[in-house]
């Protein structure tokens, strides 16, 4: 019984780490109606810059970590200004398009930058698990439970209280009708890609912490997905709440289901909850539900 | 890999090198060539260890050229052809690499050139070689692919039944296999393993098959399950990650059961990931080929001739020794080809005749691979296979056995 | 925009797909040339040939389902999965000939694909297009976990060559004839859809289906008839890719496959027949460039390290496409019927 209540928090807590990679969608779904099919390659390259910092320059990790996150932030903002500007007006279906192109040309060039070599990642966070009686908890996903919900606390009041994150909020509505009303829909574009890299960089340290870093970790974008989706692709708070069931389901399924029928259920059972919510509630579930008028 | 960090003054030692070796006349000499197409991923999932793999293969045919080749008078070309590991990419390259090269052998890589050529080998006539372990999936007769290794559940099988001999008693050994279903070769390791342990309860007590992904997130439960069943061994023949990811999980249980590794994932490669060897204490990697090691071997001697004399300038480390191995198993068939049908007019076929002729004896590849007797009854020799054990001892990959024996795995 | 001297006087000239004697003419010769092709080409084009009409079987597929419907589907590989199943266990366990294999690998597929679609009632826009990566996952773990006597497991299955009286399609070129007869059907299928009450439902409900509905239209049937038709293209490519391979496996039809895919159709040009095979042609060119000249640079300037210059091969096929998705995200049909149409109105501006 206590290893069951150990595995549903061990599951939890993985289910948070997917809440935050998810978050990184969701920000820049927001302010661009765009989904950005290289999620997963915002966490590579997140993970490349934690370890060019601290493996290569040999910085220590309170000066690595917050260099990191902002060399990704001008990452995030570079592939923005490169890549989306441009296209502000176009079909959003044409900006999707965009980042799937961003995905296969990411990973090129992290090949050719960091080259092909499976990296130690450094240890961020302790690798000690917290033992509480008989129950262990990995520290790396404690923590970065801790920091998702800060993270999605923080963001929520952002866009929701805030002056400019409700401009933002605007921006996400609608486009043409926030230009309008004189909010930079191009900033807000820009400020939700630097986010969402930040956020992938954070992801990456807390699933990668003292393990290895190869191009295999970008996976972790798509198993990030029917959370957000489960969410609603809008809603940052229902993050939290889709992340821990969608966790709470896999971790069962993987420790009692999985070794019964020898097969790997526990990579599928995400998706199938997420096609169930979808079929009942077809924008997850605290997406906006718009009413279409022609 | 330091390989990768010092690139820039080996390649230009390189390119030096090259220089010099074309500037040579050496096809001049030859009377005869002969042409092998080297199946290569330098681009694809592979990428981190092809150049080395590579360097090791390349050494050795142009060892072969400039020792035996020029008795005889027999030059081997070869030519790398990118597949990305991709099977459509295979396809698309083979009827090119046929009506260019001519060759009369291909150096495989991995599952997506057996995928793409395992129908259409037959047809042209033209055997191909790997350096890995073999599948289950590929077990099949009148084989044209063949591996000088014997299954991975083989190489597990035979290491498994070593270590029980080790720890003594009489019970089966309790062993967790940890596996992924992103690659149905993955599946199918795992698959070998446990049909052999259900035949064999005396041996092998299968605790779990543990299923994760290729980058798996967290597995401390997963471990704790199998350190509460008291296992004394996981299996780990799928990737760096996996072995990092269970390490670690093993560490947070503050257990350490001995984790054997395969070739592609071995001890180098999973204790640079850990980011130090000394992690990898008294973990074991096993498998049918020479163990890298320090000591003193035939292998690795013959390692620092190719690396004297051959322009070889890979490490010594598990991939090298791959490439080697593979490219030694080639030759040697090549040459008893030629002791049987002369220097002029060899094909294909004549090379896979070869092969079942005669064995390919250890002194032949100088240490690297047990005798290999080869039928046509499987892609890989039934019997005489042998495992070699290599562990870490005070942080350093030492050889823990040789020579031992592989049990007869049935086919699943 | 038709060339002057053009004018159709009915509903029934104005819907005709070869408009001038010259179209004729050219679809003539490059069908000439294609069938001689064989005699003119080595074996490496004849076989670079092949993977681009199975690859446009399946893009042309994509097209119909993503370019004129607008239903975004990163499935496509995992439909083209079950039609190489299909395929294969029909071919090795009941030997039933391929003129009756292809066509049920292509109606498995539309089935499998059909599901999805019939989603599409309920989940719409970017929900929609994600679902149908759940369909990669759930083929995946379907083919591994099913029991191997069906699916062949992790074993794969290897599929007897196609036959029809007597003459086996093994070697290239044989092959080619049966690909490149599938093909041009299946192709001149997807130009009579596309313009047919079908077609132009579907550009309905992309350009709107709240609309469209109005209008009358049934736009849960019509997208779930998108998916149905994109898959059922993508089963007969997948069939004749298990003839072509004779060997199936799971890991052949991943989800970066399917994201190749969706990049054909975005470089050839959304809504266009010919913009997917325009696409298909250019990326499998750039590929077969990278796998043709990656290995002779890398012999030839070894000094920067051959895993340099293929992986400054990959951000090649990366940015060409992404340059494209920026440069010309409507694609390079669209662009080349600017040019055309600014050649034929020429002094005039418009």
């Amino acid at each position: 019984m206590l290893y069951f209540i150990n595995d549903i928090i061990t599951g939890a807590l993985i289910g948070l780490l997917y809440s935050l990679v998810a978050m990184g969608f969701v920000v820049i779904y927001r302010a661009s109606k765009v989904f950005n099919f290289a999620q997963g390659e915002l966490v590579i390259i997140g993970g490349f810059i934690v370890w060019f910092t601290t493996m290569q320059l040999g910085l220590s990790l309170w000066l690595s970590i917050p260099l990191s996150l902002i060399l990704a932030g001008l990452v995030g903002y570079a592939i923005e200004r490169i890549f989306l500007t441009k296209l502000i007006g176009e079909s959003v279906f044409s900006m999707v398009m965009v980042t799937v192109g961003l995905l296969i040309l990411l990973r090129g060039l992290v090949l050719l930058l960091f080259g092909p070599a499976v990296r130690p990642f450094p240890i961020i966070f302790p690798l000690k698990p917290l033992f509480l009686g008989d129950m262990l908890i990995p520290m790396n996903l404690l923590l970065g439970g801790i920091i998702t919900i800060v993270a999605a606390v923080g963001l929520s009041w952002f866009f929701n209280r805030t002056r400019s994150g409700l401009r933002m909020t605007a921006v996400a509505e609608d486009h043409v009708v926030a230009s309008s009303m004189g909010i930079s829909v191009k900033g807000s574009i820009a400020f939700a890609w630097v986010l969402g890299a930040i956020l992938s960089t954070i992801g990456a340290m807390i699933f990668l912490s003292g393990k290895s870093l190869t191009f295999l970790a970008s996976d972790i974008g798509f198993a990030a997905l029917p959370v957000a989706l489960f969410a609603g692709l809008e809603s940052i708070g229902g993050l939290i709440l889709a992340g821990v069931i969608i966790g709470v389901a896999q971790s069962l399924t993987t420790n009692y289901l999985d070794p019964l029928i020898g097969g790997s259920l526990g990579s599928v059972v995400p998706y199938i909850i997420m096609l169930a919510i979808l079929l009942i509630r077809p924008t997850g579930l605290f997406g906006w539900r718009t009413i279409e008028r022609v | 890999m330091s390989y990768h960090t010092k690139r820039g003054l080996r390649g230009l030692l390189t390119a030096a090198a090259l220089a010099v070796a074309a500037s040579m006349p050496m096809k001049a000499q030859a009377e005869t060539t002969y042409n092998l197409a080297l199946l290569s991923d330098f681009s694809g999932p592979y990428a981190d260890i092809m150049p080395v793999l590579a360097g090791g293969r390349e050494a050795v045919f142009t060892w072969w050229n400039e020792t035996r080749g020029k008795e005889i008078g027999v030059t081997l070309n070869y030519k790398n052809y990118e597949t990305r590991y991709d099977a459509a990419q295979v396809a698309s390259l083979w009827p090119g690499i046929k009506s260019e090269l001519d060759p009369i052998a291909v150096v495989g890589l991995g599952g997506p050139d057996v995928a793409a050529l395992a129908e259409r080998l037959p047809e042209d006539k033209i055997p191909m070689f790997m350096a890995t372990a073999a599948y289950g999936y590929a077990w099949q007769p009148e084989s044209w692919i063949f591996n000088p290794r014997p299954t991975y559940s083989h190489e597990s099988a035979g290491f498994l039944n070593w270590m029980r001999e080790q720890r003594g008693g009489d019970g089966p050994l309790k062993v967790a296999i940890l596996a992924s279903e992103a690659s149905p070769a993955y599946v199918d390791m795992a698959k070998g393993l446990e049909l052999y342990a259900e035949e064999h309860p005396d041996e092998i007590d299968l605790v779990e098959v543990i299923y994760t992904e290729v980058q798996p997130t967290d597995l401390t439960g997963q471990m704790r399950r199998v350190v509460r069943a008291g296992t004394e061994a996981l299996i780990i023949q799928t990737n760096t990650s996996i072995v990092v990811a269970a390490k670690r999980g093993l560490q947070a249980n503050g257990a350490n059961i001995p984790i054997m590794m395969s070739s592609h994932n071995g001890l180098p490669a999973s204790g640079g990931a850990l980011g130090g060897l000394e992690q990898l204490e008294g973990d074991f990697e096993a498998y049918g080929m020479a163990i890298a090691a320090d000591e003193d071997t035939p292998a690795r001697q013959f390692y620092e001739t190719l690396v004297a004399d051959h322009g070889l300038e890979a490490p010594w480390n598990v991939v090298t020794a791959m490439g080697v191995s593979q490219a030694l198993y080639i030759v040697a068939v090549i040459d008893h080809a030629i002791e049987a049908n002369g220097v002029e007019g060899l094909t294909g076929e004549m090379v896979r005749e070869a092969l079942f002729a005669k064995p390919i004896t250890t002194e032949e590849t100088h240490g690297f691979l047990p005798t290999l007797t080869f039928t046509p009854e499987a892609p890989f020799p039934l019997e005489g296979l042998k495992v070699n054990v290599g562990t870490v001892k005070d942080g350093k990959i030492t050889i823990e056995a040789t020579g031992v024996d592989v049990p007869d795995v049935k086919k699943w | 925009m038709d060339p002057s001297g053009i004018f159709p006087t009915s509903y029934r000239s104005d819907r005709r797909i070869i408009r001038t004697r010259w179209q004729a003419l050219a679809l003539i010769l490059f069908m000439a040339l294609m069938v001689a092709a064989p005699f003119l080409a080595s074996g490496r084009i004849i076989a670079i040939l092949n993977m681009m009409m199975i690859s446009a079987v399946i893009a042309v597929g994509l097209q119909i389902c993503t370019g004129y419907a607008g239903q975004i589907n990163l499935g496509q590989a995992a439909f083209m999965g079950v039609g190489a199943y299909t395929a294969s266990i029909l071919a090795s366990k009941t030997g039933l000939t391929f003129l009756l294999t292809i066509p049920l690998a292509g109606f498995s597929a539309a089935l499998f694909g059909f599901l999805f679609g019939l989603t599409a009632a309920r989940i719409k826009g970017f929900y929609l297009a994600l679902t149908t990566i759940a369909a990669q996952f759930i083929f995946h773990f379907a083919v591994l976990n099913l029991p191997s006597s069906w699916m062949g497991g992790s074993n794969g299955i290897t599929v007897p060559p196609a036959e029809l009286f007597g003459l086996r399609f093994v070697g290239e070129t044989t092959q080619f004839y049966m690909n490149l007869t599938v093909s041009a059907i299946m192709i001149a299928g997807a130009f009579g859809i596309v313009r047919s009450r079908f077609g132009r439902a579907f550009v309905a409900v992309r350009d709107d289906d709240v609309a469209a509905g109005i209008m009358g239209i049934n736009v849960a049937a019509t997208k779930a008839n998108a998916f149905l038709i994109g898959a059922f293209y993508a089963g007969v490519g997948g069939a004749l890719w298990a003839y072509l391979i004779r060997f199936v496996g799971v890991d052949q039809f991943t989800l970066f496959n399917s994201i190749f895919f969706v990049a054909m159709i975005i470089v050839g040009g959304m809504g266009s027949i010919m913009g997917a095979l325009v696409g298909v042609f250019l990326i499998r060119i750039i590929q077969e460039v990278i796998a043709t000249v990656g290995p002779n640079i890398a012999d030839s300037v070894s000094f920067l390290g051959g895993d340099i210059v293929f992986a400054g091969m990959n951000v090649i096929l990366g940015g060409v496409i992404a340059l494209f998705m920026i440069l010309e995200p409507k694609g390079l049909m669209h662009r080349w019927n600017i040019l055309k149409s600014s050649y034929r109105i020429w002094p005039f501006p418009y």
